[in-house]
């Protein structure tokens, strides 16, 4: 075989194999060294996975061979691959819990706008205009026939019902723009679905052929996130990197298919807006922010207008059936008071023009009674109603500012975990700077070593006794 | 052991700074506003309660002003009902002294003359106008000949029409005297009795010591009761005005703690949230900073 042998032959390593050794060290410790200041570029990135990098030795060869034995020692080590150090389970429920606080913020927030249109308690609400317009049947049971009593009366009356008409169109417009919104949500979440299902894609590609997609799978982490945000998306990952999203039990992505939704709105009056999915032919039943909007537009501010449609009409009611049985200054019977035009109540317009026809008088003969004007006054039914439809809405305001505080709380702890398990630290990324900084200097200082011994190998061999 | 990450730091700070400007603010909103309760949402029973109040605060300075009204009426009529007691008086003294045989014809005539005046201050303050309508007419409207409670002939043109005023939830109390109640039935009134003493002083003298005598105690009978009436009534309303009163003010007070702010309270809350929250500033600024890389070198 050669001109030395041994009994044995050691091995087929190179006098070059340290060299290697050296280089793998430098190598991957200059990756780890990538790593740590990629972390550490990131740490107020949101929705970033803090990288490790996964170090392994180098074996050396592990099969037996006929003529050759290895008599250990590795060759070096490597970086086998760069983790994303987040937690699936904190993932998931991060996305239920953002999904849920993101639809009580929206009705939340449609509620609190309901409650400001109404402003009260207040010295401008519909029930002081109640009140007053109730106080102006009182001055005209006191002066039947005084035509300024008379104008009054009209001109509260025409405030109560344009408060009401005001309230009731401040519920219109609000709902018309959630109406419009779940049309500008459906948009982003059918692009975003798009870009999901693309990044699907590129991770299962750049997975197939081993290189690193951890930033793109944050990026697809914070598109999850905004689904579920939303419309309450999940997601369940696969394993060959592929993530499906799943809206209640549709899928909405499936490896790198989208489904799209359509949003459907009703015919006026009602309106009613509704989300489907166009390819499948079924109704959709979005949750998060999508499902709170729809809500809001299909139930929440529909209930309002109909209470608030209530309340006006038992006022209509009552104060038309006592202005009914009274005479006016003429001594001819009453006439309905509130008319109810497209908009809502008004004062009926042959009042507003000629006060005198208001029936303040209980009998045809007696121009000088006030006795209807005075029950008028005494009517509460209007004003209690509205009074319970007031409470029912600071209730309902009240709770939903509850559940938010707490849902906030909750998906805060989560983040919080999450966070935890995921975020940047920079006193540890640092210590494994050091850590990697002295592996590194000691990788260089072997190949120093090496070098020397080679040197004296080739320019110090065969020159013995000179 | 949870691992703490600087983004979770420095969330936890903008979290807990955010709250406390929060807290901040709204005892802000309380005290530029002096309102406690500012919405229904605030506290839905409390609101519930004021909104109540308002409406029966509202509804009490509205009884207030009717009954204020009411004793405006009721006065006028007892000032009227007091002048024509005292034209009675000097009618019935008319009448006893004309029925002493000794006076002479001229110097009755001198007395019917005198009588014949004191029916028209009777006539006048029956005709008293109250805010441009007859006191004493009830419910009717205005007479073909004008608009006054008795015709120059002593003729009501008024009904029995009674003129009320609310003065509580449910309570409504007449605050009006018709003619007939104050001045006596048709044919047997005031005006016929002074106008038969009149006639009697000229041509019959004797009729005058006992009849017209007792027709003129008669209606004077009549008007005294008339005016205790009218006195009792205003009484009531004034009680009852007064208890309104009492009770809307204790209810304005009850709505004031309810709606209003205590400011001394919410001022002193507002220091102890500002001390709050640069203690969160400073503690905020000593967290955020230092890491591992202040010690590196």
């Amino acid at each position: 075989m050669g001109f030395f042998s041994t009994k044995r032959y050691e091995s087929t390593v190179s006098d070059f194999s340290g060299l290697g050794i050296g280089l793998s060290g430098l190598q991957a410790h200059r990756r780890a060294l990538d790593v740590a200041g990629h972390n550490l570029a990131n740490v107020n990135t949101a929705g970033y996975t803090r990288q490790r990098v996964n170090l392994s030795a180098i074996d050396g060869s592990s099969s037996s061979r006929m003529y050759a034995t290895w008599p250990g020692g590795g060759q070096g080590v490597r970086a086998s691959g760069i983790e994303r150090l987040n937690d699936r389970f904190l993932d998931t429920r991060s996305m239920q819990e953002h999904g849920a606080q993101a639809g009580l913020a929206r009705s939340q927030s449609a509620l609190s706008r309901i409650e400001l249109s109404f402003d009260e308690p207040s010295d401008n609400g519909i029930s002081k205009q109640i009140g007053d317009f109730l106080a102006a049947w009182d001055d005209l049971a006191n002066h039947p026939e005084d035509r300024a009593a008379r104008v009054a009366v009209v001109n509260s009356g025409k405030a109560v019902a344009a408060g009401i008409r005001v309230a009731d169109a401040s519920l219109r417009s609000l709902r018309a723009s959630h109406v419009s919104e779940v049309g500008a949500v459906v948009n982003d979440v059918n692009q975003i679905a798009t870009q999901i299902a693309t990044l699907n894609g590129q991770i299962q590609t750049a997975k197939a052929t081993g290189d690193d997609a951890s930033d793109l799978a944050d990026h697809r982490d914070l598109l999850l996130h905004t689904l579920a945000e939303k419309l309450g998306a999940t997601a369940t990952s696969n394993a060959d990197g592929i993530t499906d999203v799943f809206v209640g039990s549709v899928p909405l992505v499936q490896g790198t298919n989208a489904q799209r939704l359509a949003v459907d709105v009703g015919s006026p009056p009602e309106q009613t807006v509704s989300v489907r999915w166009p390819d499948l032919g079924i109704a959709a039943t979005p949750g998060g922010d999508l499902g709170a909007i729809a809500k809001v537009a299909n139930e929440i501010i529909p209930r309002y207008r109909t209470q608030l449609a209530d309340v006006a009409n038992k006022l209509q009611t009552e104060v038309n059936n006592a202005h009914q049985s009274g005479f006016d200054l003429r001594g001819n019977a009453g006439t309905a008071f509130f008319v109810t035009g497209p908009d809502g109540i008004d004062v009926a317009s042959t009042l507003s023009t000629d006060p005198s026809l208001l029936a303040a008088a209980n009998s045809s003969t007696t121009p000088r009674d006030g006795s209807i004007a005075a029950k008028i006054a005494g009517l509460t039914s209007g004003q209690s109603t509205y009074r319970d439809f007031v409470v029912g809405l600071g209730s309902e305001v009240g709770l939903a500012n509850r559940q938010l505080d707490t849902q906030s709380a909750i998906t805060d702890q989560v983040d919080k975990a999450r966070n935890a398990a995921s975020g940047v630290n920079i006193d540890e990324e640092m210590t494994n700077m050091v850590a990697i900084q002295h592996a590194y200097a000691a990788a260089a200082r072997f190949l120093t070593a090496v070098d020397q011994s080679l040197d004296t190998l080739i320019n110090g061999t065969g020159r013995v006794g000179r | 052991m949870m691992r703490v990450t600087q983004r979770n730091l420095s969330a936890g700070v903008e979290m807990n700074l955010q709250a406390s400007m929060a807290r901040t603010q709204r005892l802000q909103e309380k005290l530029s506003s002096g309102r406690e309760l500012a919405r229904p949402s605030d506290s839905p029973t409390d609101v519930s309660v004021a909104l109540e109040y308002r409406a029966t605060i509202r509804r009490s300075d509205q009884l207030i002003r009717n009954a204020d009204d009411g004793l405006d009426m009721l006065s006028a009529a007892d000032t009227a009902l007091t002048g024509t007691l005292d034209v009675l008086r000097r009618a019935r003294e008319l009448a006893i002294r004309g029925a002493n045989a000794t006076l002479s014809t001229s110097d009755r005539e001198a007395m019917a003359i005198e009588v014949d005046r004191l029916r028209e201050q009777t006539l006048s303050f029956a005709n008293t106008q109250h805010l441009g309508r007859p006191l004493f007419s009830g419910t009717a409207g205005a007479a073909a000949g004008g608009d006054t409670a008795y015709t120059t002939a002593g003729v009501y043109n008024g009904d029995g029409g009674s003129i009320e005023r609310t003065i509580a939830p449910g309570l409504s109390v007449p605050v009006n005297v018709t003619g007939p109640a104050a001045f006596g039935p048709a044919g047997a009134n005031v005006f016929s009795a002074l106008t038969k003493l009149a006639a009697d002083l000229r041509t019959a003298p004797s009729q005058l010591a006992p009849n017209d005598v007792a027709a003129i105690d008669d209606s004077y009978t009549r008007l005294t009761a008339t005016l205790a009436t009218v006195g009792a009534r205003m009484n009531h309303v004034e009680s009852v005005r007064s208890q309104t009163d009492t009770s809307k003010a204790h209810q304005s007070e009850v709505l004031g703690r309810m709606e209003g702010v205590d400011i001394a309270k919410t001022v002193l809350d507002l220091q102890l949230q500002q001390t709050a929250y640069q203690a969160a500033l400073a503690s905020a600024a000593r967290v955020i900073q230092p890491s591992l890389l202040d010690f590196l070198r």
